[in-house]
């Protein structure tokens, strides 16, 4: 990645999320892909992967207009729920007016519609003239929900006031177009639903060790759709497994070795070329960017044509072909030495892939095969489709028409043929005059194909490491496998050993989603209520909100009793009020270690009241303790508390009112919307939604990229790892402090003892709380041993990460050993006090007053937390 | 390749471009340049993006030809966005060897008339590589099933035994020239607003003057 890109990202990062971009910045469009926003995510969420949680993602195209009078250029904006996320490049009627162009956004709140408005562009010659609505169209989500993307012709829904009734009757003039506007859009909404990593245990354990057999099973029965995104997710999981290599090569061997004739290597559309293609993307992507991304933008700029086909170009004079023939020459020795320069950026895992591969054909005595097998994978499925669709390939925004994409086409051919090692003819004579260029080349394409294939060179290092979601993505290839697994296929494999799992895993996983609140993977600190700021599902809020059990801050006196909470009324809906039961809930560290301790015992099977109790009582101490985390990790802790509750703001109408369009309430007013320019409103944008506070640029600087721990296949339980029992045990220690020691431990100390024994020993919403439990007492709670094994999660952090937690659990310590300190002698003051006052009087009036004191220390940010969604 | 003779009737005729597409491998070259040039290429490179004309006589009418083999692999599929908006009739090939093939051509259907937004357009089904009877993975009557599903003709041919190749390429001709004729009055109104069009009428009027 380079500098600038890292910059870019890291704006975004710091200034919004979601992301809205411009395509016209030729902004990369699925940032979210970039490892240093998964690393930012997963560093903010640490506990990702332990929890349940859903990923929204859209994947939308906008292809095409028809029926658009042939006016100006065309753009359109792309809307989810009413917040701008992206605009197409203007593009002029020709047939249709064709943008081509796709977006990608992933880790969205959850949404309700998708608008995309087609504008007319201002007239360049009116200096006043602006953007004129033409129409929109609205599409709901459950439209898009299917597996596979929706691609449909959209009437665009013209408005009704002025500027659109003039456009009408301008339609309408028009006899030769009796089509009215219409657009053709392909959208996919993805909303994927994922278990705690460890749920995946065994299907990853099945993959990891059964790779081939079950895609030797899958491979006649998938369809070409399903096969694409099948081997995306497998490649990926393989790719964070340290399974690529031999992944790969055991699929690509085994294609080579069905296959009788070795002209059809590499040519159809099947897992192993899909999950090589995919694995290009997923490791070489900056090598394309680093290798072909100026070429591609000076060949689009250029506007000389380098048309060779006298049949395309007519009648033209000879010196016009020839200086078409001279331009095409140049474009294609630019390219390759481009290409062929930079052939120590290709990254290792790819460079290790093809060393693998011509060393098993050369075992094979088929040698000759390599070169082939390599120049089809590097050529065919990756360079030359990056250069005939640039856009694609995230190297350019818009999609490349007219002469520059024939330019391109040609440019591809010809590096194509090149890496074919054959000659032009036959097919297209035109085409001979390269023919010189194409042999004189040869020998250099041999060297290039044998270089990026041995194993002595060394290349770059793994530098950013793509960083894949693996919960995501295998609980995608639960999904595919769902489809296609059927009971016929299970009773082939029924006998054999590797596949014959399949089933049980997928039942088991089916079962495991079929609970509601997960109880099977709850244990004392994993669980979160969602999967971090950005993206907390709704569905995790409300659930939280009928869960809080009135007092779960029962003094151990059974279970029982804590049930009995139930039944009383609700001192509060959540922990943004300062009532006092979080306080003391967390306090009563007793009860919930039993509940902890109870619920680890009885894994996978406890779906009990009890269970669902403790579950929403960890969610409260989770919840306090993101705060906490925040807090202590840089001082723009603040600001950025408030982000879980804007994104937990059930209704879409407030986030539209935060958005740009917040001037423009309802649609019918959106041709206001095209008055401002994309600026303005951008910078709208990150002011008026508090999503765009203060990023988490401001308050720390990132640490360098997690070197990652090879992940230890297994298939029996692990080895007890005293490291990893000494970790899980620390956390625990610092979760079962009182929440508002860490959020305002300056409040805590300013209050006289008798305020904070006040507050806490008589809450005045449980009366069934102790009135004499120890102040502040930070205690253990209590892990069984076996706990590691619910968190395989662990291995994966590196070293760094731990470090960093190491640290702030230490400085969460001194802050508790400090605050214990405080209540003693603030104890001991009272106990000196009291034998000197009025004992009634100070006891009521201080609580009072110091209560007050210490609500008003406490609510104002609290309560502007609360306020800022409207 | 007879219309050679008939130049000035050949330059009325509208161009008719004919798409040929299908998975990777199958023998959409092959097919293509047996139609064109009559030889069978042994060499199985693959395409980008080739284009052949010809003019030949569909019954009895002088046609031109344009006719686009395209790539089969699945990475170039903008670049089948781009032509399969401008074909006016299409030969979707699989390879009777290759199960696979088979597979892709309910997607290319699907495709094509999704972008044409229309419920039926000139489209042959043609499974290539009947020769290779004892290597056959795709049994003629799902062929056949699968294009009476997609309610298009079902061809079976041969690149190399040059069977049935001209007759695919002047199947769709008909095709084209039949759905075309029942389409007249939208093809009609294109051509009018195509003069409308200043820059086109401009261009017309210069041609009739030469």
């Amino acid at each position: 990645m380079t500098s600038s890109q890292c910059m870019h990202y890291f704006v975004s990062i710091s200034f919004s999320f979601p992301i809205p971009f411009y395509s016209r910045t030729c902004a990369p469009r699925s940032a979210y892909h970039c490892p240093l926003v998964s690393y930012l995510r997963k560093t903010m969420n640490p506990r990702r992967d332990l929890q349940r949680r859903t990923e929204n993602g859209i994947l939308i195209w906008i292809l095409e207009a028809k029926g658009l009078p042939a006016k100006r250029k065309y753009y359109c904006e792309l809307c989810l729920d009413k917040t701008l996320y992206a605009r197409t490049s203007s593009k002029s009627r020709s047939d249709n007016v064709f943008w081509g162009e796709h977006f990608e956004f992933g880790m969205l709140p959850k949404i309700d519609e998708v608008c995309v408005s087609v504008f007319r562009e201002a007239d360049p010659k009116k200096k006043k003239d602006r953007p004129t609505l033409i129409g929109y169209v609205v599409i709901t989500m459950d439209q898009l929900a299917g597996r596979n993307p929706v691609e449909r012709w959209y009437t665009v829904n013209t408005t009704n006031n002025d500027t659109s009734s003039r456009i009408a009757s301008a339609l309408g003039a028009k006899s030769s177009s009796q089509d009215a506007p219409s657009l053709r859009i392909k959208a996919r909404w993805q909303s994927v639903d994922i278990l705690p990593l460890r749920a995946y245990e065994d299907l990853l354990h099945l993959l990891c060790y059964s790779y081939l057999p079950l895609c030797e099973q899958l491979e006649p029965i998938l369809a070409v759709r399903v096969k694409e995104d099948f081997a995306t997710s497998l490649v990926r999981v393989m790719y964070k497994q340290r399974l690529a290599k031999e992944f790969l090569c055991d699929l690509i061997m085994r294609e080579v070795e069905q296959l009788d004739n070795d002209h059809l290597m590499f040519r159809g559309n099947s897992l192993a070329t899909k999950a090589m293609e995919s694995f290009m993307k997923l490791v070489a992507d900056d090598y394309l960017q680093s290798t072909l991304s100026d070429f591609i933008k000076t060949v689009l700029q250029c506007e000389d044509s380098c048309e060779v086909d006298p049949q395309k170009l007519g009648n033209v004079s000879n010196s016009v072909l020839e200086k078409n023939r001279a331009l095409l020459m140049r474009y294609a020795e630019v390219a390759w030495t481009k290409i062929h320069n930079n052939v120590h950026h290709i990254p290792v895992d790819l460079r290790e892939v093809f060393a693998i591969l011509r060393c098993r054909l050369d075992a094979q005595n088929r040698g000759a095969l390599a070169d082939t097998l390599i120049s089809s994978s590097i050529f065919l499925r990756f360079l030359c489709p990056a250069i005939l669709s640039p856009s694609l390939f995230n190297l350019v925004s818009e999609y490349p028409s007219g002469a520059n994409a024939r330019n391109l086409t040609l440019i591809a051919k010809t590096l194509q043929n090149l890496a074919n090692f054959t000659k032009f003819g036959g097919k297209e004579h035109y085409m001979e005059f390269m023919n010189e260029f194409v042999e004189r080349e040869w020998h250099r394409m041999k060297d290039f194909l044998l270089r990026i294939s041995s194993g002595t060179q060394t290349g770059v290092e793994r530098n950013a490491d793509a960083v894949v979601d693996t919960g995501k993505e295998l609980s995608l290839i639960a999904t595919y496998l769902e489809e296609a697994w059927t009971p016929l296929l299970q009773e082939k494999n029924a006998n054999k050993k590797a596949l014959c799992d399949v089933k049980s895993i997928l039942h088991d996983l089916a079962e495991y989603k079929r609970r509601p609140d997960n109880a099977a993977f709850h244990s004392p600190m994993v669980q979160q209520p969602s999967s971090d700021y950005e993206n907390s599902p709704q569905q995790n809020v409300l659930p939280r909100h009928e869960n809080v059990p009135a007092y779960r801050s029962t003094p151990p006196v059974g279970q029982a009793t804590i049930m009995g909470g139930r039944s009383m009324s609700r001192p509060a809906t959540h922990l943004l009020t300062s009532d006092d039961y979080v306080l003391s809930s967390a306090f009563q560290t007793p009860s919930l270690r039993q509940a902890g301790a109870r619920l680890s015992d009885e894994t996978g099977t406890s779906s009990s009241r009890t269970s669902d109790k403790t579950t929403s009582s960890a969610e409260i101490r989770d919840d306090t303790d993101s705060d906490m985390e925040l807090e202590n990790r840089g001082r723009g802790g603040r600001s950025r508390k408030r982000l879980p509750r804007t994104d937990a703001s059930p209704s879409s109408s407030q986030q539209a009112s935060s958005g740009y369009l917040s001037n423009n309430p309802s649609r019918s007013s959106y041709s206001n919307s095209s008055s401002s320019s994309p600026v303005e409103r951008l910078a709208a944008l990150s002011i008026a939604n508090p999503v765009f506070g203060p990023g988490p640029s401001s308050g720390y600087n990132i640490p360098a990229e997690p070197k990652e721990v090879v992940y230890q296949k297994r298939s029996s339980p692990p080895p007890y790892d005293p490291e990893a029992h000494n970790y899980h045990y620390q956390p625990m220690q610092v979760y079962a402090v009182p929440p508002d020691c860490q959020v305002s431990p300056r409040t805590q100390a300013g209050a006289t003892q008798a305020n904070i024994q006040n507050r806490l020993s008589l809450p005045r919403t449980n009366p069934r709380a102790s009135r004499n439990s120890t102040l502040l007492r930070p205690s253990v709670v209590n892990v069984p041993d076996d706990w590691d094994r619910t968190s395989d999660y662990w291995r994966d952090r590196t070293i760094e990460q731990y470090r960093n937690q190491q640290e702030m659990i230490e400085s969460q310590a001194r802050e508790i050993e400090r605050l214990k300190k405080e209540n003693l002698e603030l104890k001991n003051q009272m106990m000196s006090t009291t034998t000197k006052i009025d004992s009634k009087r100070s006891d009521s009036g201080a609580s009072e007053d110091s209560y007050d004191s210490l609500s008003s220390l406490d609510r104002p940010s609290r309560k502007s937390i609360v306020v800022m969604p409207n | 390749m007879g219309g050679r003779s008939n130049h000035s009737a050949a330059q009325n005729q509208p161009v008719l471009r004919i798409v040929v597409v299908g998975g990777g491998g199958v023998g959409k070259s092959a097919l293509t340049i047996q139609f064109i040039q009559r030889y069978f290429v042994q060499d199985y490179d693959p395409t980008i993006e080739d284009s052949y004309t010809k003019q030949c006589f569909v019954d009895e009418d002088l046609c031109k030809l344009e006719i686009l083999d395209t790539a089969g692999q699945e990475e170039f599929s903008t670049m089948r966005e781009q032509y399969l908006r401008t074909g006016s009739g299409f030969l979707i090939i699989f390879a009777v060897t290759d199960r696979n093939s088979f597979e892709e051509v309910r997607k290319l259907h699907e495709l094509i008339c999704r972008i044409k937004d229309r419920d039926d357009f000139p489209i042959i089904l043609v499974g290539n590589k009947a020769d290779l009877e004892n290597e056959r993975h795709v049994a003629r009557h799902e062929a056949e099933e699968l294009a009476h599903r997609l309610a298009i003709p079902y061809l079976e041919c041969s690149a190399k035994l040059r069977k049935n190749v001209d007759e695919a390429f002047f199947d769709i001709v008909r095709l084209v020239r039949k759905y075309q004729h029942d389409e007249r009055m939208p093809i009609h109104s294109e051509i009018d607003r195509k003069l409308e069009s200043p820059i086109k009428l401009k261009k017309k009027k210069n041609c009739r003057i030469q």
